[in-house]
């Protein structure tokens, strides 16, 4: 086996041509789209964290000592009174609020800071240092729990506000509040600043979850995400490149030569997936490499990053490889190598378009993103985009499961449409 | 050692080989002459596993190969009509994959390179790529690798096709030494006569798919025992004067050479007078008369009509 894949890699790494176009030109296209893309995506992907006043104007203590004496009032026995309160100081709505803000999981979106009252907050607002400020009102908690409790008010009001209601950062931090609110049911009240007096919004009519969860995944750098879609485009031409390279061989006759020393045509098909797999997994591992050196693309990424990374590749790698195996077939089936040259020249060019190598095509239209994850770059290139996102494995499986559907796929129609008599 | 009987392949409607049997036996050097679309590709195609035929069979120590090529592989080499190596790959990494290919690893695949490279003078230039090689260089490696698993029979197809006379000599040398010295079976394809006459024990001609005549050279050519070759050589040839020869009586067939007419009487006619009387009426001066021993293109002419290489 390591003999056809070193012959392989040999006659195709000496190749000038094939290795400009698996290695140079894409580190080229990655150079020029990360370089000159780079700033439109990060506005687009909101990349910068977004910096919050916290103002706390509530005191806890005193609203548990309200609430007890509230509760005495309603005549409610004292053990019972005494184990309330023992359980809102641990469940004090203002913390949860508070410790939810301020999560590692809102890191990359939030920067928020506790330094401010009141005053100094709207004035860095006004000089739009912070782009927002919530507030706890002096009587949060007390409100909450009477509501709660004593079936007393109508609940309680974080405030929000932010200089211009339609920026997208202050959009962001709505959203949060507002995915905070579902959980724990109380009313938000907006108020713009700008305009002085409070407008309360109801933010109940809206539905803001879905944006704030994908707000809430780690963003991709132009250089990661063109370091992804150049090496997913690019790999593809590993297929083209190893079916002419078996075309070639049964041009000048190896191929015979071969089949006389009692190598089978379909053990000979099998060796190109085996030289495939290697040529693709060596060509993405370098990009991805040499990408991260000169470029710094996968900063501060840990061990288990790179093990999915790796059999993300591996598959992706695999899949290439069927797909020269089909290639390899019908040129070899029909004795004409103008499918290589097909796939190289069109196929993977729509396919790269169509899978997101050049722009994120969810932009342009959902559907769009939709076909191009029934293409193999494609479904790899999400695949690959969800673990920089920071996403759990099981939550990129069902990507990987279905390349793997389409590399079986592509094996047997392989083996199906290949010449399987002795080749002339 | 090696039959092959009414062996037979058609493609489309055309018959490629037709009927063709022959044989060889163990240590022998066999030639197969025939001009370009003869049959001979095709016959060694089938005799070497790579096709099928489409009737007949090939039978290697008795045993069919048709049902089990495995047989008779291990102990082929065979040298095809193309260049078939990797031109990317040097000489010497060509040689190490067909080895390796053939089971050969470590030491003794490193000691078999360097003999064969040695046995077609590659040596010293065996770290250069094939694509740099002059054509008899390629043609030295393309047989190089054939004999890498050290082949019992080695069937060579035109191997000598487009190279100069230095690497052909050096080729034909290195054929008759594998032969006679190291006592491998040959069957060597060709349509150059002086090499298979050169080489080869025992001869089959083929033309048109068919085997048309075959034995040793002797044999071959007393074919042509009962007829006489002359050349006729002229100061000018005009196509009168070889309609004229060729309406003779006595003579059975004439062809222009470079000096004049080769000219196929029945021995025993007295040719020269009648000859002498034709170029005389054509008005051609007669600058000589010469009585020749026959080759195998003169039987090849005899037996078609055509010389070999049209
Ligand atoms: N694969 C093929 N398909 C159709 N015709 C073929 C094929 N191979 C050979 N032929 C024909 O069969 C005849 C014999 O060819 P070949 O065996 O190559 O002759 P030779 O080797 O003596 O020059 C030729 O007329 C050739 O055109
Ligand atoms: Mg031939």
């Amino acid at each position: 086996m390591w003999n056809v894949i070193k012959k392989d890699f040999l006659t195709i790494s000496r190749d000038r041509s094939e290795v400009l176009v698996l290695l140079i030109m894409p580190f080229i296209l990655i150079a020029i789209l990360g370089f000159a893309l780079g700033d439109l995506m990060s506005g687009t992907n909101g990349i910068e964290e977004i910096p919050v006043a916290l103002v706390n104007e509530q005191d806890i203590d005193q609203a548990i000592l309200d609430l007890e004496v509230d509760l005495r009032d309603q005549g409610i026995p004292n053990e019972i009174v005494a184990d309330l309160i023992a359980n809102i100081e641990d469940t004090d709505p203002a913390t949860s609020f508070i410790n939810f803000l301020t999560d590692p999981d809102l890191d990359d979106i939030l920067a928020v800071s506790t330094d401010y009252d009141k005053e100094s907050a709207m004035l860095a607002l006004e000089e739009e240092e912070i782009a927002a400020i919530v507030i706890i009102p002096e009587q949060f908690s007390y409100h909450l729990l009477s509501a709660l409790y004593l079936d007393e008010g109508t609940g309680s009001k974080v405030e929000l506000v932010v200089q211009n209601k339609e920026q997208i950062q202050a959009g962001i931090v709505e959203n949060i509040v507002q995915n905070f609110n579902d959980h724990f049911n109380f009313e938000t009240s907006i108020i713009q600043a700008t305009e002085g007096a409070a407008v309360q919004t109801d933010l109940d009519t809206v539905s803001f979850g879905e944006t704030v969860s994908i707000s809430m995944q780690d963003p991709v750098s132009a250089f990661q995400y063109y370091t992804i879609g150049m090496a997913v485009m690019f790999a593809l031409y590993v297929a083209s490149t190893v079916s002419a390279n078996a075309f070639k061989e049964k041009k000048s006759h190896v191929f015979a030569r071969l089949m006389i020393t009692g190598e089978t045509p379909l053990r000979y098909l099998f060796g190109k997936f085996t030289s495939a797999i290697f040529l693709t997994f060596l060509q993405l591992a370098i990009l991805f490499s040499v990408s991260h050196l000169l470029f710094q693309t996968f900063e501060n990424k840990n061990v288990e990053f790179w093990l999915v990374i790796g059999l993300i590749t591996f598959v992706f790698s695999a899949t290439v490889s069927t797909l020269a195996m089909l290639i390899t077939s019908i040129a070899l089936r029909f004795n004409n190598d103008t499918v290589s040259g097909i796939f190289s020249g069109g196929v993977i060019t729509l396919f790269a378009f169509v899978g997101g190598s050049f722009t994120p095509v969810e932009q342009i239209s959902p559907f769009i993103r939709e076909l191009g994850n029934w293409t193999p770059n494609g479904a790899i290139m999400t695949a690959y985009l969800q673990m920089i996102q920071g996403f759990e494995i099981s939550e990129i499986l069902p990507m990987l499961y279905r390349v793997c559907g389409m590399a079986i796929l592509f094996i047997l129609l392989a083996v199906a449409i290949f010449p399987k008599r002795r080749l002339t | 050692m090696l039959e092959v009987e009414n062996l037979s392949k058609v493609y489309k409607s055309k018959k490629a080989v037709d009927g063709v049997n022959l044989y060889l036996d163990s240590g022998e050097s066999i030639g197969l002459l025939g001009p370009n679309g003869a049959g001979k590709s095709t016959t060694i195609s089938m005799m070497s596993t790579l096709i099928r035929p489409s009737d007949g069979d090939v039978r290697f120590k008795g045993k069919s190969i048709l049902k089990q090529p495995d047989l008779v592989r291990p102990i082929l080499g065979v040298v095809p009509q193309e260049i078939a190596l990797y031109e990317e790959l040097t000489a010497y990494e060509n040689m190490k994959f067909f080895g390796r290919v053939y089971g050969l690893s470590g030491k003794k695949l490193d000691n078999k390179v360097e003999e064969v490279l040695e046995l077609v003078g590659l040596k010293e230039r065996k770290k250069e790529k094939i694509k740099g090689y002059s054509g008899g260089m390629k043609r030295r490696i393309n047989i190089a690798v054939a004999l890498m698993h050290q082949p019992e029979l080695l069937i060579m197809d035109e191997p000598t096709v487009g190279i100069d006379p230095q690497s052909r000599n050096y080729i034909l040398e290195m054929v008759r030494q594998l032969n006679q010295e190291k006592g491998m079976t040959v069957l060597y394809t060709s349509h150059y006569m002086e090499e298979v006459e050169r080489l080869c024990d025992r001869i089959y001609i083929m033309d048109h798919g068919k085997v048309i005549a075959s034995g040793t050279k002797d044999e071959l050519k007393s074919i042509l025992s009962g007829e006489e070759t002359v050349l006729v050589e002229v100061q000018h040839k005009t196509n009168a004067l070889a309609n004229q020869i060729a309406s003779l009586p006595s003579i059975q067939k004439v062809t222009e050479v470079e000096k004049g007419f080769k000219v196929i009487a029945p021995k025993g006619e007295n040719i020269f007078t009648d000859v002498f009387r034709a170029t005389e009426e054509a008005g051609v001066k007669l600058m000589g008369l010469h009585v020749q021993t026959p080759t195998l293109e003169d039987v090849f002419l005899h037996l078609t009509g055509r010389k070999l290489r049209d």
